[in-house]
């Protein structure tokens, strides 16, 4: 790039940069799901004590203490009494805090957060609640499906159906997908597979049934609770969509690439010598044009 | 030489590195941290905790396995040694070490990072770095 187009860019930051004039930060996320989705990962992501204090639209606020990734104390919750951590038990804790975390992720977005010093030094026996119990408890607590509303004008049945296909066509062509379509001309093997389960979807070449590189459904399945695992712990620092390159030490024999694009695992076996293509492919696809 | 002295001198020949760190996957411990920012730092304790399900994973364990049955010339392949994480502008190098396999010498660069070149020259620095444990 040459100096006069960094300095463009720059003058561009500048001219676009707006102060902000209160501490304030939108948690990001269109639904509820999305939204409660990322007040845990604010909460996993929080290592030194904090007072975490989100409130949404309507004014609801849940202001709960943060450290090293467990929420330590209640202040302020949106109805009701906050939860008391002297005395009730580990598994209510979770399930009441996963309640609080969800209320508040379902309150009107936006949803902002504020994140303060804590009013007090944090004691010896402030374990807290980790964040993996808090997200177990989430998991078994359903969030309400946000109403779709869709306005058509005597719209045509046959234009309905076309649309229908569009969205569905739109849907199937993920980012894993493309890798995996892409990964074609340099893998010995390919497996496209649902990240929830390791279901395969999709398979060719050498990881073909009968191949010599079939992952059966078993090998699969771990597969995936293996990188959940991964998603889970590195939530706070990683996003989607990933390339993970799995290479044996020295990198001379055949590696292992997957792309894992937060719904489904595209993975590529190839030849040590064709990571650069594995590199310059996600490189492609991570394009806005790609 | 300290543990965070050998990751100061590898990250000085790996481009566009901003953080190095040794782990304990045993006890997912950073056992040695070199960074050049707090929020690497923040970084680094969580990856400590999260990579080993990336090498120590029963399903990375049967792909390895996998791999090294369709491979018949060679069976005593070690298996993943190396993994490369590509997500957000980050490129995450992760090595495990040969005298120490629960040892895992993580390295953090910008994307803008010649990937072929910061691969190579981490591998470089595995030895230096584990010797100096």
């Amino acid at each position: 790039m040459m100096d006069t187009d960094i300095l463009e860019l720059l003058d561009d930051i500048g001219r676009a940069s707006v102060a902000r004039l209160n501490p304030a930060v939108t948690v990001p996320g269109d639904t509820a799901q999305a939204r409660r989705e990322k007040v845990l990962r604010t909460i996993r992501g929080t290592i030194l004590p904090r007072r975490l204090e989100f409130t949404a639209a309507n004014g609801d606020c849940l202001a709960i203490e943060v450290n090293s990734s467990r929420v330590t104390d209640v202040f302020r919750v949106q109805s009701g009494i906050a939860p008391d951590f002297e005395t009730e038990s580990r598994e209510d804790l979770a399930v009441k805090l996963a309640q609080l975390v969800t209320d508040i992720a379902c309150a009107p977005a936006p949803l902002e957060l504020v994140s303060l010093q804590p009013d007090t030094a944090l004691e010896a026996d402030d374990v807290g609640i980790t964040f993996s119990e808090i997200e177990t408890a989430c998991e078994n607590i359903e969030v309400p499906t946000e109403p779709v509303i869709s306005i058509v004008a005597d719209a045509d049945p046959d234009e309905i159906a076309s649309a229908d296909e569009a969205l569905e066509s739109e849907d199937n062509e993920t980012l894993a997908q493309r890798f995996y379509d892409g990964s074609e001309r340099f893998a010995q093997g390919r497996v496209l597979a649902a990240g929830a389960d390791g279901a395969a979807l999709q398979m060719a070449g050498d990881c073909q049934e009968n191949g010599s590189l079939h992952p059966d459904s078993d090998l699969l399945a771990r597969f995936a609770r293996d990188l959940a695992g991964w998603n889970g712990d590195s939530a706070a620092v990683m996003d989607h969509p990933q390339l993970i390159v799995m290479r044996p030490s020295g990198g001379k024999d055949a590696g292992l690439a997957i792309l894992n694009d937060g719904k489904n695992l595209a993975m590529a076996v190839h030849e040590a010598r064709k990571l650069g293509a594995v590199v310059n492919l996600w490189t492609n696809l991570k394009r806005p044009d790609g | 030489m300290t543990i965070e002295a050998a990751l100061n001198t590898a990250m000085d020949t790996i481009p566009d590195c901003i953080a190095a760190g040794y782990v304990d996957m045993e006890t997912g411990m950073l056992l040695a941290t070199n960074t050049l920012d707090t929020d690497s730092a923040d970084v680094l304790d969580t990856l400590a905790i999260a990579v080993a399900n990336l090498f120590q994973g029963r399903g990375v364990k049967a792909f390895e396995e996998l791999l090294r049955s369709a491979k018949a010339e060679d069976s005593n392949s070690p298996g993943f040694g190396e993994i490369a994480v590509f997500s957000n502008d980050r490129l995450h190098i992760f090595l495990r070490t040969r005298e120490y396999p629960d040892h895992v010498v993580c390295y953090i660069c910008h994307n803008s990072a010649n990937v072929g070149l910061a691969l190579t020259k981490s591998h470089l620095s595995l030895g230096p770095v584990a010797a100096a444990v």
